[in-house]
């Protein structure tokens, strides 16, 4: 009977440490799926004239789940776009777009540009990244402005204001300003920090944090129809711990929650045959685009981590590369590991299957910066005409520490 | 007869491991970019104009199997059985939209960090392994030619002498529900599981992704997910509990229906589809949802739908809701709307003569049914929701799609939600 006492105890020990550990992996990390107090939009492309192909803008969203009272966002365009090393007026993403024009190598850049939104209760808000909103394009102007479109009206009562808009004497978009991508094309992130708003603004650990989300949509205009690809923004939630000195840290026990530790990307490998049109000529291509969680914007350090890739196929065989992430990373996936797509362990004849699973670990990271990684993909069918879908990463485990300074 | 002694410090320590393998790692939600072990793609589409192509993948590195039902969803009006209908409202005065809700089951293994891809409308046949693809050669599925299914390169094994994935044939809408389970068939709160959907229009090859929601069970041998037949989505990450709670509510900002694009000059339209949390499969009985959508507009306008109704599945236009060509989140009400989902507070009978019907308690709901561990499937809160969305960008009369996840608000608490499994 005591042996039996004895090991139910030993077992109960055995589970109840189990449970902390739980307790202990259970903290929060970033999210597709709720409200949020930092809102990180990975890509966002302009290229409204097609000198990278497709005519492409990105209409941002950005929300609010506030039911009462105004929520502040300082949000900062981070700027990857580089320029070709002979002709420094060509903008590129990477050397094929130089070299196309003969332009030499793409030289890599990074600059931010930062802004401010203010959102009402519950207000949602969308613009397209090449036209930003300027004074006089938010909804709710005021105050004391009729409503849109008669925002260049002043008003103090709602008679004053033409066909019935309303004049709006109480919360507005007061103190929003959104430019327009800094340079045409484009690409880039978008990262949002939720401020409390007012004189005195701060990021926002109050009760009411983690109320802002972002969606973005990459539309291209193809010859006879329109392409969107649509994603959920990442949010990384405030845990109400006060930030100091404009230190952001993402990490347990810090202000908000950790980056993943492991993202995963399903995929089908490029190259392979689409599998309900079974045509050979129409072929799966992937771009991924991966940004370090970590940004420096009081020295306009951009964060910096190598991508560790460990890719899987169908007969559970696995591949393994690693690439730099260095501000902003977008390639199509067999250009990951090599400038021959075809020969590329992502590339379907390689890998041998058409789906594959890719795990990404971001490690190294330059401190105090971490070297978290978030990312999205976005699924490419036919060809570089042909139709595509953005979706999320998923992921797992937690990065160890993360930190975004604010100038 | 050998006995075998079971140390109890090793097998805590199993248990030990078996959470550090298993946890799912986050808060207790419905998650559509974590692994869980329940996995539900809420939009299936395979109609003839459109196709879906599934992916799923184990996130662990062991060997999971994988229980999986597609659901059936296309209605049809009690008395006009020609005329397709997705709520009452749809079908002639006096009559219901019957949904059909019937589940087709089958069983797959996934070796460790496997992924494995199917078209729904053929299905897969099973291959192990059939010859992979090489460097330089086109890598594609071929056609079996007896069946019509198709055979991929790749190793996909089914489970229990299943020996593929089934095809729905070419008249098909609804979703696709797996969750992962042992050796015995019954249900295993492993949480590797994870997926994707892709939509494609057969006619301009147009696609659309969205993230399978998946969600974690509680891993607790004694108080987590057990082998009653029935799946409980009643875990707050914390004491008893087998899956996640479903979301108190859901919420997604979408361009007014009828919108045109700036930059496309395309009009711009959105379908919404929601599935129950809760899904009688055992009963062949779907589960009644009782929902208020509140929308927010840029200026900060509110429009609601009070009281709106479905079983078993929607799948609907911004412009038809509440009911056809009469929605509230359309152009005409500005241009952008934030819109809210909620399960209504109210009880509603599962089973029995008053099915659907309201109630206080089982006594109002006469004939009521038990579930397979003798849960009584009478007076229960209206069952929780979950979905996705898609947007339609048209032009000359072609459309570009982007499915989208919706965004989840709190949980649910109490009863929550249940998922009978059929034996």
């Amino acid at each position: 009977m005591i042996s039996v006492v004895k090991a139910a105890t030993r077992w109960a020990f055995c589970a109840a440490a189990s449970v902390v550990i739980f307790a202990g992996i259970a903290s929060a990390r970033s999210t597709t799926n709720r409200p949020a107090s930092i809102v990180v939009w990975p890509k966002i492309v302009v290229d409204t004239t097609g000198a990278w192909g497709t005519p492409t803008d990105t209409k941002l969203m950005l929300s609010s789940t506030n039911p009462s009272g105004i929520k502040q966002a300082h949000c900062f365009y981070i700027n990857a776009t580089g320029h070709c090393s002979l002709n420094n007026a060509v903008a590129c993403r990477n050397s094929l777009d130089c070299s196309l024009r003969e332009a030499g190598e793409c030289v890599p850049s990074w600059s931010e540009t930062d802004f401010d939104v203010v959102l009402t209760q519950e207000q949602p808000l969308a613009w397209y990244a090449s036209d930003g909103l300027a004074r006089g394009q938010f909804p709710l102007e005021g105050p004391f402005r009729c409503n849109a479109p008669f925002n260049n009206f002043q008003c103090f009562t709602d008679a004053q204001c033409p066909n019935g808009v309303g004049c709006n004497s109480g919360q507005s978009n007061l103190g929003s300003a959104i430019p327009p991508a800094p340079e045409d094309p484009f690409i880039g992130a978008l990262v949002c920090v939720q401020y409390t708003g007012g004189s005195q603004s701060v990021p926002d650990q109050t009760a009411t944090r983690n109320r802002l989300y972002g969606d973005a949509t990459i539309v291209r205009l193809l010859e006879e129809q329109a392409d969107p690809a649509r994603y959920n923004a990442i949010g990384l939630e405030a845990s109400g711990q006060p930030v100091q000195d404009g230190r952001l840290v993402l990490a347990e026990g810090g202000n908000y929650a950790s980056c993943p530790g492991v993202l995963i990307l399903s995929h089908l490998f490029d190259g392979a045959v689409d599998p309900i049109s079974n045509t050979p000529a129409v072929q799966y291509g992937t771009e991924l685009t991966l940004v370090p969680c970590s940004n420096d914007f009081l020295t306009q350090t951009p964060g910096r981590a190598v991508a560790q890739f460990l890719v899987f196929n169908e007969f559970e065989q696995r591949f393994s590369t690693s690439r730099t992430v260095d501000c902003l990373f977008d390639s199509v996936l067999s250009r990951i590991d090599t400038r021959n797509p075809s020969r590329s362990i992502f590339s379907a004849g390689v890998a041998g299957s058409l789906a594959g699973q890719t795990r990404i670990r971001g490690v190294g990271g330059v401190p105090p910066l971490g070297s978290g990684l978030l990312g999205v993909a976005r699924a490419v069918l036919g060809g570089v005409a042909a139709s595509s879908a953005a979706y999320d990463l998923h992921q797992q485990g937690n990065a160890r520490s993360d930190l975004i300074i604010l100038p | 007869m050998q006995l075998v002694k079971r140390s109890p410090w090793l097998m805590g320590l199993g248990v030990l491991l078996a959470g550090l393998v298993t946890a799912p790692g986050a808060r207790a939600d419905v998650t559509s970019d974590e692994s869980g072990t329940l996995l539900i793609y809420p939009k299936v589409v395979s109609d003839g104009a459109r196709d879906t192509l599934i992916q799923m993948s184990n996130r662990t590195n062991s060997v999971v199997m994988v229980h999986c039902f597609y659901i059936n969803a296309s209605g049809s009006c009690s008395a006009t059985v020609d005329q397709s209908c997705e709520i009452d409202a749809d079908c002639p005065t006096s009559e219901t939209c019957i949904r059909q809700c019937n589940a087709t089951n089958f069983e797959l293994v996934l070796t460790a960090q496997q992924p494995v891809q199917w078209r729904v409308s053929t299905g897969r046949l099973t291959t192990i392994p059939s010859a992979p693809c090489r460097p330089g050669q086109t890598c594609q599925c071929t056609v079996d030619s007896s069946s019509g299914q198709l055979v991929c390169p790749g190793m996909l094994i089914g489970q229990n002498n299943a020996s593929f994935v089934p095809p729905v044939g070419t008249d098909f809408v609804g979703e696709l529900k797996c969750y992962q389970i042992n050796a015995d068939g019954d249900p295993l709160p492993g949480n590797a599981l994870k997926g994707t959907a892709t939509i494609q229009d057969l006619g301009t090859g147009q696609i659309s992704e969205y993230n399978a929601l998946a969600v974690a069970a509680n891993a607790d041998p004694v108080n987590g997910l057990n082998s009653d037949g029935e799946l409980r989505l009643n875990f707050s990450g914390s004491g008893a509990g087998e899956l996640n709670y479903c979301p108190q509510s859901l919420v997604f900002t979408a361009n007014a229906d009828g919108v045109v694009d700036s930059f496309t000059g395309a009009t711009i339209t959105t379908e919404l589809t929601l599935v129950p949390c809760s899904e009688l499969l055992e009963e062949d009985v779907p589960a009644p949802v009782r929902l208020r959508f509140v929308g927010y507009n840029e200026f900060e306008q509110s429009l609601s739908i009070e009281a709106f109704s479905f079983e078993c599945f929607l799948n609907r236009g911004l412009a038809n809701l509440p009911v056809n060509n009469g929605g509230i989140f359309v152009n005409g009400n500005q241009d952008l709307w934030k819109i809210r989902i909620a399960p209504r507070p109210v009880n509603v009978c599962y089973t029995g003569s008053n099915r659907g019907g309201s109630c206080s308690s089982d006594a109002d709901c006469p004939g009521a049914l038990t579930g397979p561990a003798g849960t009584p499937l009478g007076c229960l809160p209206a069952s929780g929701v979950l979905g996705v969305a898609e947007e339609f960008y048209s032009n000359n009369g072609l459309a570009g799609t982007a499915a989208f996840n919706l965004r989840h608000e709190g949980s649910r608490s109490g009863f929550g939600d249940i998922i009978t499994l059929p034996e």
